[in-house]
């Protein structure tokens, strides 16, 4: 074997191991060991913190540098270091105006035709961790196939379908909780994306303190909610700009609900649709008819962003797609990237690819056949 | 009715031509032909709405899918018995059990939250099946073998631990469509195989050509032709 080969091995050896070397010390032994691990429980969490030292936020989601943080006062916060439990952020820019804005003329037509198509107001909900619970009212974190979320996630759709919308709600379990569980919610996503919902909703618990999501919203007692958006995403722009709405309508409506929007590493099957979000619907440590009150204030945010007539007075707002351009001027920027690396090295040179990319449409359009110079 | 802006609709066009227009380029190398490769990418969209039941338990939901089961499954056999020799065919088995076995095994050293990973499952897989069956199979079509039927297996033996332990879940093999890990892990193993080989080529300066039968080297550039009857 020369060099090159030997070289050539010892990055595909890397390659292999990454994902394993990628793990925090820290987390190694319990990767090793909690296999089937259930949510933190152990009163573990990790603490965001600003340049003063302020709290922003707790979590159980693992953070690293580069993950993103939205407080409900619309703060934006990037994580720019990690010390054991604590994460320090740094703020990015203020994120006051509203995201809501008008439509243009070309918008409003294709919006009429949308709304003339065969589109229902049709919402869908599913468990990916169907074993979360609370433990004051169903005894314990994790009950197996059968979760304390399955009933937050019944309230949620029952709360849409008296805003106007039908409602798909999967209680399939996913369990185990384990590396595979999105995995196999995914199955359950794509089932449910076939009946052509305007939006996918997949409802979890947090495990950290009470006291994150403890709130009084309009007077009684409830637990917020917390959006979670995948980074390794290539609609992450999309998931986000849908999260920013339902938290720009919900802080007029119901302020103090939305807890803030994290956006932290994985995919969370939010590749699938442009409006898939992952909602963190208290904690544990809450009551769970706390979190049963949060959903279903939650939902009154639909109406609004969807612009569903018939429901509030006012004149709906059409949603905003600043987040779609950005997702789809990436894709295509990720994909031609991809595409010119490749002929890069499929040619040896720039020029090479070049008259390779050209040699497409040659073939494909202007008769030339393959193997012709 | 609720409203869709222009943004979200040319995102969801050109997401999907992307997506397939790679598709049918990853199956046109595997040496299928231009129909033949749309064939297939047709049978995946439409397969995806069919889901063949399997035996279950109550509380055990199990199914097979024509677009991300099915399609691919068939594919892989129909490229195994395509395998030109019997080292290829041996080779390809190897990578569907190593393949099998190390997703088996990046799962169990994988978290269970998808933050707490290097990488998403969703891109882990493909990227272990990929590599495992270059290194065993240095071959696109070995690549796609290993991870479609990898992954696959990997199901299988989730279906059997749910029958025999009873306990509630649901198998969907393939049940993603065109979307799921099944049919995503074959085209970005065939694409990582691609990759890896032509990185390498362009790092040695071209396909080694030494010690290979003349048959292969005929498919080669001028270049490599001309190294070979060097060495002769």
């Amino acid at each position: 074997m020369n060099r090159v080969s030997l070289r050539f091995f010892a990055f595909i050896i890397v390659l292999l191991l990454a994902p394993l070397l990628g793990q925090s010390p820290c987390l190694g032994w319990e990767g090793l060991t909690g296999r089937f691990e259930e949510e933190r429980t152990d009163g573990g969490f990790y603490t965001i913190l600003d340049d003063r030292g302020n709290v922003i936020h707790r979590t159980a989601h693992k953070l690293y540098v580069g993950d993103e943080y939205f407080t409900s006062k619309n703060l934006h916060y990037r994580i720019t270091r990690i010390e054991g439990d604590c994460a320090y952020a740094e703020e990015v820019t203020n994120e006051k105006e509203s995201p809501q804005k008008s439509a243009s003329t070309l918008e409003a037509l294709l919006a009429k035709a949308a709304d003339s198509g065969a589109r229902k107001n049709l919402v869908a909900i599913y468990h990916t961790h169907s074993d979360e619970s609370y433990v004051p009212s169903d005894g314990s974190a994790s009950v197996y196939a059968n979760g304390g979320i399955f009933k937050v996630g019944k309230v949620f759709a029952e709360k849409l379908r008296s805003e106007g919308f039908e409602v798909l709600h999967s209680l399939r379990p996913h369990d185990p909780h384990d590396a595979n569980a999105y995995y196999r919610s995914r199955r359950t996503a794509v089932q449910l994306l076939q009946k052509q919902p305007v939006a996918i909703i997949d409802v979890h618990r947090d495990a950290v303190p009470p006291d994150v999501y403890e709130a009084v919203v309009n007077g009684q007692k409830v637990t917020k909610i917390k959006f979670v958006i995948g980074r390794e995403n290539p609609r992450m722009s999309a998931n986000l700009q849908f999260a920013k709405e339902l938290k720009s309508v919900l802080d007029e409506i119901h302020p103090g609900l939305v807890e803030g929007i994290l956006v932290s590493r994985g995919n969370y099957n939010q590749d699938l649709a442009p409006r898939a979000l992952l909602v963190e619907v208290g904690s544990h440590t809450n009551a769970r008819e706390d979190a049963q009150k949060g959903v279903a204030l939650f939902a009154d945010a639909f109406p609004e962003v969807f612009g569903i007539t018939g429901v509030r007075p006012e004149a709906p707002a059409p949603p905003t797609n600043r987040g779609d351009w950005k997702a789809l001027f990436w894709g295509i920027l990720i994909a031609g990237g991809m595409i010119a690396g490749f002929l890069y090295l499929n040619t040896g040179s720039w020029k090479g690819a070049w008259e390779r990319f050209l040699d497409f449409f040659r073939i494909e359009f202007g008769g030339k056949k393959e193997g012709e110079r | 009715m609720a409203r869709f802006p222009i943004g979200i609709i040319l995102l969801l066009v050109i997401s999907v031509l992307i997506y397939f227009g790679i598709a049918q380029r990853v199956l046109d190398r595997l040496r299928l032909s231009d129909k033949a490769a749309l064939g297939v990418i047709a049978a995946i969209i439409v397969g995806g709405f069919i889901n063949i039941p399997l035996p279950g338990k109550p509380r055990i939901e199990a199914s097979l899918n024509v677009g991300g089961g099915l399609v691919p499954l068939l594919l892989s056999g129909y490229l195994f018995l395509e395998a030109g020799t019997v080292k290829e065919k041996v080779r390809a088995i190897a990578g569907i059990l190593f393949t099998a076995g190390a997703i088996y095994l990046t799962g169990f050293f994988l978290g269970a939250e998808p933050e707490t990973m290097f990488l998403d499952p969703l891109y882990v897989y493909p990227v272990v099946g990929g590599v495992v069956a270059y290194i065993i199979g240095r071959s696109r079509r070995s690549a796609f073998i290993a991870a479609t039927v990898g992954i696959l297996l990997v199901d299988v033996v989730m279906y059997f631990w749910l029958l025999f332990t009873g306990r509630p879940g649901a198998v969907l093999i393939g049940g993603g469509g065109a979307f799921d890990a099944v049919v995503i892990g074959g085209l970005l193993a065939v694409l990582l195989a691609e990759f890896i080989g032509e990185t390498r080529e362009f790092l040695q300066g071209g396909p080694e050509a030494r010690g290979k039968a003349k048959l292969l080297l005929k498919q080669l550039r001028p270049i490599h032709r001309k190294e070979e009857e060097d060495n002769e």
